[in-house]
């Protein structure tokens, strides 16, 4: 999102966002829009008659097909293209296609007997497998995004975490423990899973608490201030010197504040103060990338998962011949990176499960 | 349009068309189910025969993977694609005798949705849509589709001009004076409730 101060009526009719605004509002644009009326008194008349541009366009022409039924005539276009490819400059005699079919046949026995080799040695392999796993799934991992690019990181929990560019996230293989405990450097979004231990981020000099939310932590090394932004639900902001783990449900709550949806905490290195504010920005709590588009007809599952990769910035780690003649048709527009992940996964009959910040796919494969 | 997303969407679909052109079955598919809605909403406008239309985009289709070693690379492969179908359904018309010649052509207002069904608006909004729907009924046909290239397909005026087979300077004349038209009409429309309010007293 960008400045909308210079935007004619023209401009916000055809911008994107003001559309999808209008005529999808949700809370977070309806308030981002309140604010921009009221910045100057010019931009409510402008608002106003690009929002009617917006609503008359939209009802004269709003004409469309359903999704599956746009999804079938591809298909049956698709479907046409041999036909057409196979209308050769000269036509290619009858024994031709039966010898091809022969090979084929003899192609196919040779791998399926090295693949019958292949398992018969495999046991000796796997089993050194676990133990590795396991070790690793203990210890902490650090990862720091050295790109320009947001990276997404999955945890053992399934919360889901936006690290942005040079910033750094420590958090163990698998939570252990009364806590599920991470430490950042930098600036990262969080999507927590709910779940039955709290999750605590710390940051500098001050320790967020929460069970289940999103929210934003900015705390570089080099910068003045700590800063806990919230999107949805509730967290603590505590200063860590203040903060114990409630050892029972008996203790009593650590000191902090407590933020709820559009509240900012704010720590001081100066005066080493954390106060608490309403959001201002709202961008900095929104997240765009669900609202890209990714459209896959007939589409190796191996392209499918880099495109996800290159999207969200995430490690998407799978045995390439395993999965080698899975194919994917779906588009998706809104959906979450689990969401996805989900999908394409009950397509090909496999599931995930996070592994050190990425996540790993597991299955048979597809015939 | 956002910044960021205008970039990427544009060489996606760039390399999806050279990937296309290359014998790519995927990124011609992939490209097919992104611009079929685009296509089928445009081609109702030029000709409200759905059947008709839906036969075009599949020839369309066909024609273009039958033809992509011959077909150039582009950077507007949308622009490319509307261009395409608004010739072939004249061409489709002019066989079948439907329309005598490209000057007859129609801009229809198809739609599945009705004013009630946005149930965000105010009543004078309302009041406002009907009045702003009437004042682009009495548009030349040609300035409608210019207005609904624009507005609705977002399109630039170079864009809009090589798809309707004008200079990009007769686009913006075009459409500066359509929305003149509808700026004078919006003034208008603002001032008679207030007349009326003065009158009644």
């Amino acid at each position: 999102m960008h400045n909308y101060n210079d935007y004619t009526i023209e401009d916000l009719a055809r911008d994107d966002y003001f559309r999808t605004s209008m005529l999808h509002p949700d809370r977070e644009s309806t308030a981002f829009w309140q604010a921009w009326t009221a910045a100057r008194p010019d931009h409510r008349d402008r608002y106003q008659k690009a929002r009617i541009i917006v609503f008359t366009l939209d009802q004269r022409y709003n004409a469309r097909l359903p999704t599956e039924e746009v999804a079938n005539r591809v298909g049956q276009i698709i479907g046409r293209l041999d036909e057409i490819d196979s209308v050769p400059p000269t036509q290619k005699p009858f024994l031709f296609h039966y010898w091809w079919r022969v090979a084929a046949v003899f192609v196919a026995s040779l791998g399926f007997l090295l693949w019958n080799l292949q398992d018969s040695l495999k046991p000796q392999v796997s089993q050194t497998v676990p133990e590795q796993a396991t070790q690793v799934s203990n210890a902490l991992v650090a990862r720091k995004n050295d790109t320009h690019h947001n990276q997404t990181l999955i945890l053992s929990d399934s919360s889901i975490v936006t690290l942005f560019p040079g910033s750094t996230l420590q958090f163990p293989g698998t939570f252990a423990g009364e806590s599920r405990k991470v430490t950042l450097s930098g600036d990262a979004f969080f999507e927590v899973s709910h779940g039955a231990k709290p999750f605590l981020v710390y940051a500098g000099e001050t320790i967020t608490q929460v069970w289940g939310t999103r929210f934003r932590v900015t705390a570089f090394p080099k910068d003045d201030l700590v800063k806990v932004s919230v999107k949805s639900g509730k967290v603590s902001v505590h200063k860590s010197s203040e903060f114990e783990l409630p050892a029972s449900a008996a203790s009593k709550p650590a000191p902090g504040i407590m933020l709820t949806m559009h509240q900012q905490a704010v720590f001081d290195r100066n005066d080493l103060l954390l106060e608490k504010s309403q959001l201002k920005n709202l961008e900095i709590i929104t997240q765009d990338t669900d609202l890209r588009e990714q459209v896959f007809v007939d589409t190796p599952v191996a392209e499918v998962f880099k495109e996800l990769e290159n999207l969200y910035g995430i490690e998407i780690a799978f045995d390439k011949h395993t999965f080698a003649s899975c194919r994917i048709i779906t588009s998706f527009r809104g959906e979450t990176l689990t969401e996805r992940i989900n999908s394409i996964c009950e397509a090909i009959e496999a599931h995930y499960e996070p592994e050190n910040g990425g996540i790993v796919i597991l299955g048979e494969g597809c015939r | 349009m956002n910044d960021t997303t205008n970039i990427s969407y544009q060489v996606s679909h760039e390399v999806l068309w050279d990937r296309f052109r290359a014998g790519d079955k995927q990124a011609f598919g992939q490209l097919a189910l992104h611009y079929y809605q685009l296509l089928y909403n445009y081609g109702l406008r030029l000709n409200s025969d759905e059947d008709f239309i839906s036969d075009c985009i599949q020839e369309l289709f066909l024609e273009l993977w039958e033809r992509r070693s011959f077909l150039s690379k582009t950077d507007f492969v949308k622009t490319y694609l509307l261009r395409a179908l608004r010739n072939k359904i004249f061409k489709e018309s002019i066989r079948l005798k439907r329309f005598k010649e490209p000057l007859d052509v129609p801009f229809a207002v198809e739609s599945d949705v009705s004013i009630e069904s946005y149930i965000v608006l105010k009543e004078e909004e309302t009041a406002q849509i009907r009045h702003l729907n009437a004042v682009l009924d009495t548009l030349p046909k040609r300035q409608q589709e210019i207005v609904y290239l624009r507005f609705y397909q977002n399109l630039e005026f170079d864009e809009i001009a090589r798809i309707m087979g004008l200079t990009r300077q007769s686009v913006a004349n075009l459409l500066h004076r359509t929305l003149k038209k509808i700026k004078d009409s919006w003034v208008v429309a603002l001032f008679i409730p207030v007349f009326l309010y003065f009158f009644n007293r």
